[in-house]
This record gives structure tokens, C-alpha cells and sequence, in this order.
């Protein structure tokens, strides 16, 4: 239930192209305002203040593409990049694509044939004790 | 030096739902914080972390955020416990405690306990 929750959630912030970064982005912000404050308090100094505080918080880029990852649905997002990038590659060089698509084909389309061949002789001959002679009086 | 630990797997989840249940609504920096002095500084959790956790959270329902004012008005995201976050509370502690307490008796338990 909960991870149904979420998953919708994520399909659509990811349908939507709902981004959280800006809010992030400033949630960070206000974070390390506050952190700096308080090591301040405590007597450091502010530029010291400044670095423990993001020290802190750890990897900001990090958190970022973490976030960004919950947001929204990377295995999606990754697969349909990769698809457009092929898509745009094929079409750059259209000789080629078509040498290759034509290539696949007709290899796929070969070994299915021989395939059926063997299939209907060799492993599944008719039901008669002599399907050889099927057709002879 | 012994390193601090690190927190464990799905604890953490736990930790902000009992801070968010004990205090109410806070912003990221007061549940950082929090977590940080009930722990008394011996888990080492890398602030960050906490964002996409939180986020996490909000997907299941168990928390929900608005934006708010912080101690010195400047604009803060607040996060909040749903009843839904509260039950899953509830469940969690059960399960947790029920670990802890077999884990205890395996740790008590003695050779000569046994028959």
C-alpha cells in the first residue's frame, strides 16, 4: 500500500515533470543558515562558522541527485534518454542503420525459416508409423 | 579512534517519525538536530541524507510538508506526522521492540540454560 503510494506519486511528479530542486535547493539553504548560527553561538568564527556547517550537511550534489532520484522514476527517465539517443544515432546515419536493420532481418528471418523446417521434419514428423511414405498407395 | 556508527537501514525512517510524533511539526534542520541530541552525538548521520528521506516519507503518506516560518522568519519547509505516519509508528515500534527483546534473550542466555 504504502509503496503503491509512492510509486504513483513518483509516476506522477515524473508524468508531470514536477520538479523538487527548487524547494530543495532552498530547504538546504535555510539549513545551513541555521547551522551556521548555532556554531557562531558556540564561538566560532563566522567563515569557520560557514565551512563546518556545510561539512555538516554532507555532499550537496549528492543529496541532490538522491532527492532528485525520489522525486521521480530514474529507471524511467534513464531508459527513455537512452532510447532517444538511439533513436537520434539511427537516424544520423541512415546507410548504415538501414545496412544492419536489413542484416538482423535477414538473419532472424533465416534462422526461423531453417528452424520451422526442422521442426516440422525432424522433431514433430506426422503421427504414422511411416509419414514418409504419406502420400503413396 | 573508534569510528561512529553509521545509521542503520531504515532506522533512520524511524527516528524522524518518534521526533516528528514527540515534538510536531519541524523543518529539516530541527529534525537534524534533534536526532543528533537524543543520540548524544553517537550516530554520525551525514545531515544531507535526511532530505531525500524525508521526501521519501512524504510519498508514503506518512508525513506531508508545507512551507512555514522558522525561529528567525525566514521561509523554512515544515514537515508534519499524518495518521497514517502515526500508525506506521505504532506498527514499527512493535516490530522493533520485538526484535530487540529476542536478541536480548539470545545475548542472556548461558550454556548451562540450557537442558
Amino acid at each position: 500500500m504504502k509503496f503503491l503510494r509512492r510509486f504513483f506519486k513518483r509516476l506522477s511528479n515524473f508524468a508531470s515533470g514536477r520538479d523538487a530542486d527548487q524547494r530543495l535547493q532552498e530547504e538546504l539553504a535555510e539549513h545551513l543558515a541555521l547551522q551556521t548560527e548555532e556554531n557562531m553561538l558556540a564561538g566560532m568564527s563566522p567563515s569557520e562558522a560557514r565551512r563546518q556547517a556545510a561539512l555538516k550537511l554532507g555532499a550537496a550534489q549528492a543529496v541532490r541527485e538522491r532527492h532528485h532520484a525520489e522525486q521521480s522514476l530514474p529507471f524511467i527517465e534513464n531508459l527513455l534518454q537512452d532510447l532517444r539517443y538511439a533513436v537520434r544515432m539511427l537516424v544520423r546515419s541512415p546507410g548504415f542503420s538501414l545496412v544492419v536493420i536489413a542484416t538482423m532481418a535477414l538473419g532472424v528471418g533465416a534462422t526461423t525459416a531453417i528452424y520451422s523446417v526442422i521442426d516440422a521434419t525432424l522433431l514433430h514428423p506426422l503421427p504414422y508409423p511411416h509419414p514418409r511414405r504419406a502420400g503413396a498407395r | 579512534m573508534k569510528e561512529k556508527p553509521d545509521v542503520l537501514q531504515g532506522t533512520l525512517a524511524l527516528m524522524v517519525l518518534k521526533t516528528l510524533d514527540i515534538l510536531g511539526p519541524q523543518h529539516g534542520y530541527g529534525i537534524a538536530r534533534r536526532i543528533e541530541q537524543i543520540s548524544e552525538d553517537v550516530l554520525a548521520v551525514n545531515q544531507g541524507t535526511l532530505y531525500p528521506l524525508l521526501l521519501k516519507l512524504e510519498h508514503e503518506g506518512s508525513i506531508v510538508s508545507e512551507w512555514g516560518a522558522s525561529e528567525n522568519n525566514r521561509r523554512a519547509r515544515f514537515y508534519r506526522l499524518t495518521a497514517a505516519g502515526r500508525k506506521q509508528l505504532q506498527t514499527e515500534t512493535r516490530d522493533w521492540e520485538q526484535t530487540a527483546a529476542i536478541i536480548a534473550r539470545f545475548f542472556k542466555v548461558k550454556a548451562e540454560d540450557l537442558p
